[in-house]
């Protein structure tokens, strides 16, 4: 009998426990995030969608060899010698022309594999992340324009007072065959920096 | 349904103004019923999101005003799906079984001295036959369906209804006991004088007690958490309504919260004094709301302490789990039965017995210092909740 009291009166104990929490939850401060209204302050350096800088690229492929699922396509050919010579913003010489820079967003796993090993810094993950679409093709970015207007003065000429001390980092880029684009792309970073 | 009758021009036949009133009463009633879910399915989708920290519905009109109406639109213009092997003429039946069960217990309850669809002497006795019409309705449902989930949700719901029968007549005993009279009206009348004179104070802890017994039956009748068992969807996917779609569903779900509003309405008739006002006799007059009448507030008095029933069965809701089918059973037959008829022997010896004819004597004094504190302990978590609100870090809006 003792313990049946017990039993009784902890079961209608334990739901006024209960009660009383969910009375004071019902005034709160609620934690939903108002969205379109409100938006969260994303933390530096957040993944989102890709973006590349079509004008920067100097088409070396590196970043659709370092991409794992392969959304990169890049179609690229060699730039004709009577072409005038343009340059990327950090100055490296840009020797092939880009027909085709195709990013597919729905393919992309955000890993920032690809931002890495560019030469140029021209591929980089923005902040933006409100870009649904109804159809799936909408989320293929294609960032090769016709009529980009590409730098035809070097931004940094690589210091003509100092071409003698630059002396080991310059023959890489004259002599740079089409072939090993990997090269390039340690050197042009220390030449800027230096 | 008297007030009508004597409304009407005297120059008709008296049976056209009989059928008259009675159909006018009955289309008000049936406006009340059918606008009342669109209230309770906005609040508790509210207090739902509120009592989880979220907001709840905010889109569709202001604060999400609309949404209920938007979901009900949908609900009607959804096309009703039959199952192929469903008994149709009692699959069509069914739910309207369930809400004829909650809509005729609406013809007894008073909603003031004189706004009574038909004060039937038979009133108390009347509400628990109808009401067991919607077991009927469950069960022809769950039946009907041909499925097995709604065949086990129609079981539970049987099973329920009837254990959790008992313990809500055995307390609708006592106020019978006390009154005389199983007429609804007589029992309002008998808890005139405000609040201390409420059922709910008389005998102070005994009927307190059956009140309790009595809400946590209704709230089992009605299939409310924590006694959902009948439409666990952790289980059965949705019980007895597993195969309805559209109206029919939507009739279902307008019966769940009519009959939550019936049981609240005719618990806060037997136990709070039903349209009668909280304040002693005179007391809103002597506070200087002379013009008040007092008939005229009834409806708002008794639609007040139902809906007031009605959120703590919402809160109640989001506050519990629900219950297994043994522990169901455990809190129907070895708790709330065996309490309730030691209630109905104790409480029944006491109004025949000359010194406790009238209730014990501090009846008088506790019911306001509960009440009033009561109150403040809630204002207190209010409260209580802001300063803990304030105190806690927002780091991730804008």
């Amino acid at each position: 009998m003792m313990k049946w009291l017990k039993d009784v009166w902890e079961g209608f104990w334990t739901v006024l426990v209960g009660m009383r929490i969910t009375w004071r939850h019902l005034f709160t401060r609620k934690v939903t995030l108002h969205y379109p209204e409100e938006k969260w302050i994303l933390p530096p350096r957040s993944r989102m969608r890709l973006f590349m800088k079509y004008e920067d690229c100097i088409g070396c492929g590196q970043c659709a060899r370092a991409c794992p699922v392969q959304c990169i396509y890049i179609k690229a050919e060699k730039r004709p010698a009577t072409a005038p010579a343009i340059y990327a913003a950090n100055g490296q010489p840009i020797k092939l022309d880009v027909s085709v820079f195709d990013i597919d967003m729905s393919l992309c796993c955000y890993c920032n594999l690809c931002t890495y090993p560019c030469p140029t810094d021209c591929i980089y993950m923005t902040p933006e992340y409100e870009f649904a679409t109804t159809d799936l093709t909408h989320h293929l970015y294609r960032f090769a324009k016709p009529n980009a207007k590409f730098l035809t003065v070097n931004p940094k000429p690589p210091a003509k007072p100092a071409a003698p001390a630059a002396a080991p980092a310059k023959p890489p880029s004259p002599q740079s065959p089409p072939s090993t684009p990997s090269t390039p792309s340690t050197v042009p970073p220390t030449t800027a920096g230096a | 349904m008297d007030l009508v009758f004597r409304l009407l021009p005297e120059t008709l036949d008296s049976w056209l103004r009989v059928t008259l009133a009675g159909t006018l009463c009955a289309v008000a009633l049936l406006t009340f019923m059918a606008l009342g879910p669109l209230l309770y399915v906005y609040t508790e989708t509210k207090i739902a999101g509120f009592m989880q920290d979220r907001i709840g519905p905010k889109r569709v009109g202001p604060h999400g005003l609309l949404q209920t109406i938007a979901d009900a639109v949908k609900l009607l213009f959804k096309e009703a799906i039959y199952p192929a092997k469903a008994d149709r003429f009692l699959f069509i039946l069914a739910p309207c079984l369930v809400v004829m069960g909650a809509f005729l217990s609406f013809v007894v309850i008073p909603f003031g001295s004189r706004l009574v669809t038909a004060d039937l002497d038979v009133g108390l006795f009347y509400v628990v036959a109808v009401s067991s019409l919607s077991t009927v309705g469950i069960i022809m449902a769950g039946w009907a369906s041909n499925n097995k989930y709604a065949l086990f949700g129609a079981m539970r719901s049987a099973a329920q209804i009837v254990s959790y029968e008992i313990p809500a007549v055995m307390t609708l005993l006592l106020p019978v006991m006390l009154v005389g009279s199983l007429s609804l009206q007589h029992v309002v009348w008998a808890q005139n004088g405000g609040l201390q004179n409420w059922f709910l104070f008389r005998y102070f802890p005994l009927m307190a007690v059956a009140f309790l017994i009595l809400f946590v039956a209704g709230l089992a009748e009605c299939n409310r958490a924590p006694f959902d068992i009948p439409e666990a969807e952790s289980e059965l996917v949705a019980g007895f309504h597993t195969e309805y779609s559209g109206f029919f569903f939507a009739l279902f779900f307008m019966a769940e919260y009519t009959e939550m509003f019936v049981i609240s309405a005719v618990a806060s008739v037997i136990f709070l004094g039903g349209w009668m006002s909280p304040f002693p006799n005179g007391f809103l007059q002597h506070l200087g709301f002379v013009g008040l009448p007092q008939v005229g507030l009834g409806p708002l008095w008794l639609i007040g302490k139902a809906w007031l029933l009605v959120f703590v069965m919402m809160w109640l809701r989001w506050t519990l789990p629900r219950l297994r089918v043994d522990q169901l059973m455990h809190v129907a037959w070895k708790v709330l039965l065996p309490v309730s008829m030691a209630l109905v022997v104790v409480v029944g010896g006491m109004a025949l017995w000359g010194p406790t004819r009238s209730g014990f004597p501090w009846d008088r004094w506790v019911g306001w210092p509960i009440v009033v504190g009561l109150l403040l302990y809630l204002a207190w978590g209010i409260v209580d909740a802001w300063r803990w609100s304030a105190r806690r870090p927002q780091t991730y809006a804008a």
